[in-house]
């Protein structure tokens, strides 16, 4: 009785364990500085994201930011489906973008935020362009990818028996690539977030979260620094655990 | 290398002339020739490995080759059902959707198939949720319905046990009589040969030589496979394997 309880337990206690654990280290750390102005308390911090939540111009900046993670993300989406789909079916685009594609992969990020602000002046603007160049690579990858793992027996079948183009999409191509792509989109709009914040920060972007945690950062308020960080990755989290829900609901629904 | 694929209209004779399939240095088919008669049904035994799969997919165009191959237009039983993820009835009406353009009339054929294939109260099954017998019985149905002038097979029986192999051969035979049509089916199974073939041949490989070994003019319905002739025409199959 006591082990069945352990094992329906399990799913929460581990993580729990983990958060008491990182807790704990934070508690400790704060009690070696001893400075709140150096290093926040976990009080002090938990109040900070209570100001926050509290704040109009708080919400303001999380769907500014929002907003421009949605937009990046869904962009790079549809071109790297109508990009990757035509590259799979035309060689020829598929062997021009590679360099490309490889070149924005393998270019540090930070490198191309710093190029893009200093190109662009637009503090608003730079984050989407940003996540553009290296979200859509990401996706691209990701929807090729998809592709190859179709059955070449299912399509030399559809060759052989003449079926038109239509119904091999819906029937071969689809049921494959759906799957895989979206196992794929939550970690991928996970760092989406971390990506927009992280340009945000470096272009100054007004109304935004990245421009908080800037201003923060400016100011010394180092518990509004920890309380921006933990609300950012709660917002990332909220963001993943939507899309796995979408995921589930569109995947269980492709059969 | 140069892929050289007639197809000509309406001919239910197979021919092929000049084949040449090589993978890098391995030569498998060179200046291979050979003609299968019409409405017939031709079985290939060979060991694993010896080209038998090869002659097939060049036949279907589906590796490159130099040569000719002659031949109407084609239906394919593979060694893995090679289902699409739909219904057992979309599976079928997915190869008509080009041939018969009438809704009503295309669900009839497919209907027509699915009941000659003993499949039709799995019609609105999910295809790859089936037994593998019960895709297979998908795929002869499949191919059947297709309007083909030639059946390829690749040992589509191969993965099933004994009883289900015996009650497709029938389902096959039954098809058969309705649908004639030139089959070349390949098998290492001696007794599947025995049991469906009309012409029995034997492929060695390095490279490929098709030797015909026997005509079996008995219908497959009436064949007894433990008589003396076919006990005799097993041990010299076997011997020759």
């Amino acid at each position: 009785m006591k082990q069945s309880l352990f094992k329906k337990l399990t799913p929460i206690l581990y993580p729990l364990a983990s958060i008491a654990f990182m807790l704990l280290v934070w508690h400790l750390m704060f009690l070696h500085v001893g400075s709140e102005f150096v290093f926040p308390s976990i009080g002090a911090t938990l109040q900070s994201i209570w100001q926050y939540l509290c704040d109009g111009a708080f919400w303001l900046s999380l769907l500014s930011t929002l907003g421009r993670v949605l937009i990046c993300f869904a962009i790079s989406l549809v071109l790297a489906i109508a990009i990757g789909v035509l590259a799979k079916f035309v060689p020829i685009v598929g062997k021009i973008l590679a360099p490309v594609v490889a070149l924005f992969r393998s270019a540090p990020t930070v490198a191309v935020m710093v190029i893009l602000i200093l190109f662009i002046k637009k503090p608003a603007v730079v984050p989407v362009i940003v996540g553009l160049l290296v979200v859509f690579p990401m996706l691209y990858a990701s929807v090729t990818a998809s592709i190859d793992q179709v059955d070449k027996g299912l399509v030399e079948m559809c060759t052989l028996y003449n079926v038109p183009k239509r119904e091999q999409l819906k029937t071969v191509y689809l049921p494959t690539i759906t799957p895989y792509l979206l196992g794929e989109l939550p970690a991928t709009l996970s760092f989406t977030v971390k990506l927009i914040i992280s340009a945000e920060i470096l272009a100054y972007s007004y109304q935004s979260i990245g421009g908080l945690i800037q201003s923060a950062n400016v100011y010394s308020e180092m518990a509004s620094l920890f309380a921006l960080t933990l609300l950012s990755v709660g917002f990332a989290t909220l963001l993943d655990g939507a899309l796995r829900l979408l995921s589930k609901f569109v995947g269980g629904g492709a059969r | 290398m140069k892929t050289n694929a007639n197809v000509h209209k309406c001919t239910s004779q197979v021919q092929i002339q000049n084949l040449h399939v090589a993978y890098g240095n391995n030569v498998i088919y060179n200046n291979f020739s050979h003609t299968f008669d019409g409405n017939k049904v031709h079985v290939i035994l060979g060991k694993s490995g010896c080209g038998k799969t090869t002659m097939l997919n060049a036949i279907a165009n589906f590796v490159k080759f130099d040569g000719v191959v002659n031949c109407g237009k084609l239906s394919y039983v593979f060694q893995q059902p090679r289902l699409a993820l739909t219904t057992v009835f979309g599976n079928v009406e997915m190869v008509l959707l080009n041939v018969i353009k009438d809704k009503t009339e295309r669900a009839k054929m497919v209907q027509k198939y699915l009941n000659l294939a003993e499949i039709a109260p799995l019609g609105g099954s999910f295809a790859t949720n089936l037994s593998g017998g019960e895709q297979q019985r998908v795929s002869l149905a499949r191919a059947f319905a297709f309007p083909s002038d030639v059946l390829l097979m690749d040992e589509p029986f191969k993965s099933l046990d004994l009883g289900i192999r015996k009650t497709l051969y029938k389902t096959l035979d039954n098809l058969l009589n309705q649908n004639p049509r030139t089959t070349i089916l390949v098998t290492h199974d001696v007794d599947e040969a025995l049991a469906l073939a009309d012409n029995i041949y034997i492929l060695q490989d390095k490279p490929c030589v098709l030797t015909e070994i026997c005509q079996i003019a008995t219908p497959r319905t009436k064949r007894d496979l433990y008589s003396n002739d076919m006990l005799t025409l097993r041990k010299q199959l076997e011997n020759l394997l």
